[in-house]
């Protein structure tokens, strides 16, 4: 059979062959290239893909190739797993330890999975996978093509789209071939995220007819006749129909060549592509006929024992009976295993079996495969194709598939529980249970909002009792995951608390929850009564995880409420509980991030760093990604509160990576209120109403330092000379930071308040606030809060001798801003004393920390003061910052280049400089913009000639 | 689906299908050599096929081996 040969170059791709060289080029000058190629199936993507991968290997880069198979969808990892190599074998430890990782198992697979049993392994391997990348492109260029993402499981999905983002200068190539259809959420997510990063998308359209002439003249090896093209413009374009069509003429004798020209008796319009594939096919002899059905039925690749174990047949034989299959080029072999040539010949092959032969087919694979010790979901998924309602085998293997695939892709899992369920009778007292397992895969793959449908429809209909708590936990927790939603929250936890069917550890889980719910919702008093009874009910359960959450709770409750010793003492034994932990299980929840916060208060900042840093890591090696975006947040604030702003903002705009990827997003808060109080005091008024405007939208909730949204709000309003709003918008959010207690917020927000309440002739408020300030103050031992205080008492008094004592107790502290702050109302108290010399000198000092804090609003400010009172700078006015080259980069984009040039990967330099590798990833975006360079290697060079 | 060149390389004969499932298709065919006769001999009973590669290799046996024809305008 087949009498034409391979057509050896691909025809009328000029164009599409152009760019993916184009891209080629870009990865082998130091940069990134992400390119989706998509078309309809047999348009000749693969062909593409292959031809780019051949060039890109005989240009010395470094290529690794997958293609996803419709059968492994459920496979985690799966694509990029193979594409890389990642076997426990191999000889590299980075893809041994890879796939240790995949082949570990995970919390997940011991029971049912719940809200908190996710072992956090998704993550882990994500980063190992882009951890290898870089290290790879490190040592020369790489290229990853990936084949039918259509097919790819979710895992591969999220870490090629992590991948992308984290690429910026790293000559590494990214080739992904898709077709329109089938079209998942996760694979719209991803070609979303990779056009953000610029990703190049080419549709491959059908050929022209002047290139399927020159297709139909390379196959023929002649000049086609007009009936023989005739015949193939009826494949509409595409080269696997007219290849295909060509094919099953030349079998049955139909074209014939003379004079070189190649032409057929008569045109027929071609049947469809599927027919034409099947009448090529049927020329092969019954036996290898047989043999392809029960191919079909493992997916477009197999491996030979799995067809013998299906088919019961000795492998021997079947290679025997396969070879002329092979000869036809119906199967090839890809070196690991067999594969159909196309996957729309299996797919003929398939179709053309009844529904019924295929079901049994199926599950009588499954059951073979099952006896012969074959993985869960590879079992799991035949029994499911072999399945009708009520099958409760396929149900079993679906659940036990599913848990087996949690941990690394919850995705996966839920996709297999839906599946499940969808197998069980509607009266099956099962299937509430896997349901509930459902939504809880849906939490951990950051689907919040499907996690919370799916909690919803459960509870709006007579659900399983032993149940119900389960799924009111799933619901908290997923309308905890966005901060406006957490009072709903809340109230679905105590309903779950207050439910005498909870079992203990239940109880004890639902109440830790509800307590940290309280804390959202801004009830200190709730919060601190049920965390305390959580605490209790924890130790004594041994659920380290709930012991944590509810020590976390009492030690951001004492931190709100101002006790910072009280706090730091919970926060520290918090972690001590955690740390002791067996498998440190206690940090599952992160309680680094309160100590983060409670050190940065007392003004230990480097404390805080180091604290920060520890949870980070221990939260990557646990997989324990949601608490990601809260570290990132942590260190914002240190950062901002060092006066190290530019640090600050790359950790906020860092943040939003972790937050898309598990759907949690109450640091986003306070990371906007931030960044809008940044921008403010740096004169971008218009930047700054944008982040208050987000930050605002999404602090409708009365949350952890959402007070600030209202701060920066009042602030907005007296720089556009609404002083009145802005005395009345402070005024209601120190009423409310009153109300609830949370009086951490009094020295941040009361000196401003007092200004502004002065200023408006309100001097009974102002002294109000000044004494609240004062009361916090007399409780801890912090300078900054004392230096508050007296700035408070200063301006109430318009007293000169407290307005430099608050600027004395701020010296030794980490807060420049304020300190900038307090020293120009100094100056103002000194000028209106007369004391000129003394004022200039305080300005001065606030103008030299605002030239270092970039802040030019302030700057302005501080030099008008100064030039109203006569009063000359002691010395040279600098520029603000340059916005471009070398002068533009701040110390940590310096520090970052300096180990690009070393030769350091992101994750290296991370660990240097102690920052994550994706704000290290930031930091190198803001230097390549600002360097105007698009690779690593073109800023080595660039540094290198800088040093000169 | 088979190109008109397949009568002038077949001869005379006539395909009867009788098909019990549509798509794919399950059922049985016979050739009948003198197309004027009004039913199959009751003594044959037909090619049974499953699925599109099932007819169309009922097909071959019914009138010629694969490859065995000769090639039209032979």
């Amino acid at each position: 059979m087949g009498t034409l040969a391979p057509v050896p170059r691909i025809c009328g791709r000029e164009a599409e062959i152009q760019a993916l060289g184009e891209a080629l080029d870009r990865v082998a000058a130091g940069g990134p290239a992400i390119v989706l190629v998509e078309g309809e199936a047999g348009i000749g993507k693969t062909r593409l893909l292959t031809q780019v991968l051949r060039d890109a290997a005989g240009r010395g880069m470094g290529v690794a190739a997958g293609r996803a198979e419709e059968l492994e969808r459920t496979r985690p990892f799966g694509v990029l797993a193979a594409a890389f190599g990642c076997v426990r074998s191999s000889p590299d430890p980075r893809r041994a330890a890879i796939a240790a990782l995949l082949a570990s198992q995970g919390a997940g697979e011991l029971g049912p999975i719940t809200v908190t049993s996710d072992s956090g392994l998704r993550f882990r391997v994500v980063d190992a996978f882009t951890d290898l990348v870089e290290e790879l492109a490190l040592s020369g260029p790489v290229v990853i093509g990936l084949d039918d993402l259509q097919w790819a499981d979710p895992s591969t999905l999220l870490t090629v789209g992590v991948l992308a983002r984290r690429l910026a200068g790293l000559p590494v190539g990214v080739i992904g071939c898709l077709r329109p259809s089938p079209r998942s959420a996760e694979l719209d997510r991803l070609a979303g995220a990779l056009e953000a990063v610029g990703a190049q998308h080419i549709l491959l359209h059908p050929l022209t007819g002047e290139a399927v002439t020159g297709l139909v003249a390379q196959a023929v090896a002649a000049e086609p006749g007009p009936r023989l093209l005739a015949e193939v413009a009826g494949a509409a374009g595409n080269p696997l129909f007219v290849t295909e069509l060509l094919g099953a003429l030349a079998q049955e004798g139909a074209i014939t060549t003379a004079g070189g020209w190649a032409e057929v008796a008569e045109t027929v319009l071609p049947p469809t592509l599927r027919l034409t594939i099947l009448r090529r096919v049927s020329f092969l002899p019954e036996p290898s006929l047989q043999a392809l059905r029960s191919a079909s039925i493992l997916g477009s690749a197999f491996s030979l024992t799995d067809l013998a174990t299906v088919t019961g047949r000795p492998a021997v034989d079947l290679s025997g009976v396969l070879g002329e299959a092979m000869r036809a080029r119906v199967l090839e072999d890809d070196g690991a295993r067999l594969r159909f040539r196309h996957e729309l010949i299996r797919d003929a092959i398939y179709q053309d079996l009844a529904g019924s032969v295929r079901r049994a087919l199926h599950r009588e694979a499954g059951q073979r495969l099952a006896r012969a010790g074959a993985p869960a979901l590879q079992v799991a998924e035949h029994l499911a194709r072999g399945a009708t309602t009520g099958d409760t085998d396929a149900v079993t293997w679906l659940a036990r598939a599913a848990r087996q695939a949690a941990p690394r892709s919850p995705d996966v899992a839920a996709d297999l529980l839906d599946r499940a369920t969808g197998l069980m009778a509607p009266g099956d007292r099962g299937r509430d249970g896997l349901l509930a397992e459902r939504a809880s895969s849906l939490m951990w793959a950051g689907r919040i909002a499907d996690a919370e449908a799916a909690c919803r429809s459960l509870l709006g209909r007579d659900l399983d009792p032993s149940l119900e708590n389960t799924v009111r936990v799933c619901l908290g927790n997923a309308l905890l995951a966005g901060e406006p939603r957490a009072p709903e929250g809340l109230c679905e936890l105590e309903r779950a608390c207050q439910s005498p069917l909870l079992t203990g550890p239940e109880r004890v889980e639902a109440q830790a929850w509800a307590g940290f719910a309280r804390l959202l919702v801004g009830d200190l008093d709730g919060a601190a009564a049920a965390a305390v009874q959580a605490r209790s009910a924890a130790v004594s359960a041994r659920d380290h995880v709930a012991t944590s959450i509810a020590m976390a709770t009492l030690a951001t409750n004492a931190l709100l409420r101002g006790h910072l010793p009280e706090a730091l003492q919970i926060a520290d034994d918090a972690v001590l509980l955690a740390d002791q932990s067996p498998g440190r299980q206690g940090h599952r929840f992160p309680v680094h991030i309160p100590r983060g916060y409670i050190l940065a208060e007392f003004d230990r900042l480097d404390e805080a760093r180091t604290t920060i840093e520890t949870g980070m890591r221990i939260s990557e090696e646990l997989g324990t990604r949601w608490g990601f975006a809260h570290y990132q947040m942590a260190r914002a604030m240190e950062r901002f509160r060092a006066g190290n702003w530019d640090d600050a903002v790359a950790e906020i705009e860092t943040d939003t990576g972790p937050t898309g990827e598990t759907g949690q997003d109450h640091s986003l808060i306070l990371g906007r209120s931030v960044l809008a109080l940044i921008r403010l005091h740096r004169n971008d008024l218009l930047g700054a109403r944008d982040a208050a405007a987000l930050g605002e939208l999404s602090a409708a909730g009365a949350g952890y330092r959402t007070d600030w949204s209202a701060w920066v709000q009042a602030l907005l309003l007296e720089a556009d000379g609404e002083l009145a709003d802005a005395l009345a918008t402070l005024s209601d959010d120190w009423d409310r930071c009153a109300r609830s207690g949370r009086a951490l917020e009094y020295p941040v927000i009361g000196p401003d308040l007092v200004r502004l309440a002065l200023a408006a002739g309100e001097a009974d408020r102002a002294r109000e606030v000044a004494a609240a300030v004062t009361h916090v103050a007399s409780r801890n031992q912090v300078p900054w809060i004392t230096a508050a205080a007296l700035r408070c008492q200063g301006l109430v008094g318009d007293d000169p001798g407290l307005l430099e004592e608050a600027v004395h107790a701020y010296s030794p502290g980490s807060r420049p801003l304020e300190l900038a702050l307090t020293c120009e109302d100094a100056a103002a108290a000194a000028a209106r004393q007369g004391n000129q010399e003394r004022a200039g000198q305080l300005l001065d000092q606030a103008i030299t920390i605002y030239e270092r804090l970039d802040a030019a609003r302030d700057f302005a400010r501080a030099e008008a003061g100064l030039r109203q009172m006569g009063v000359r700078r002691g010395r040279r006015v600098t520029h603000r910052r340059e916005q471009s080259g070398w002068q533009s980069l701040t110390p940590s984009e310096r520090a970052v280049v300096d180990l690009v040039t070393e030769g350091l990967s992101n994750p290296q330099i991370g660990q240097r400089l102690y920052v994550s590798r994706r704000t290290v990833q930031t930091h190198l975006a803001h230097v390549f913009a600002k360097l105007h360079v698009t690779s690593r290697t073109q800023l080595a060079a660039e540094a290198i000639r800088h040093r000169g | 689906m088979f190109p008109a060149t397949r009568a002038e390389t077949v001869g005379l004969v006539e395909i009867r299908i009788v098909l019990d499932i549509v798509e794919p298709p399950a059922g049985r065919l016979w050739a009948v050599r003198d197309p004027g006769q009004a039913d199959h001999p009751r003594s044959e009973q037909g090619i049974s096929f499953t699925g599109w590669l099932g007819l169309l290799r009922a097909l071959y046996e019914a009138t010629a081996e694969p490859g065995s024809r000769p090639s039209p305008g032979s």
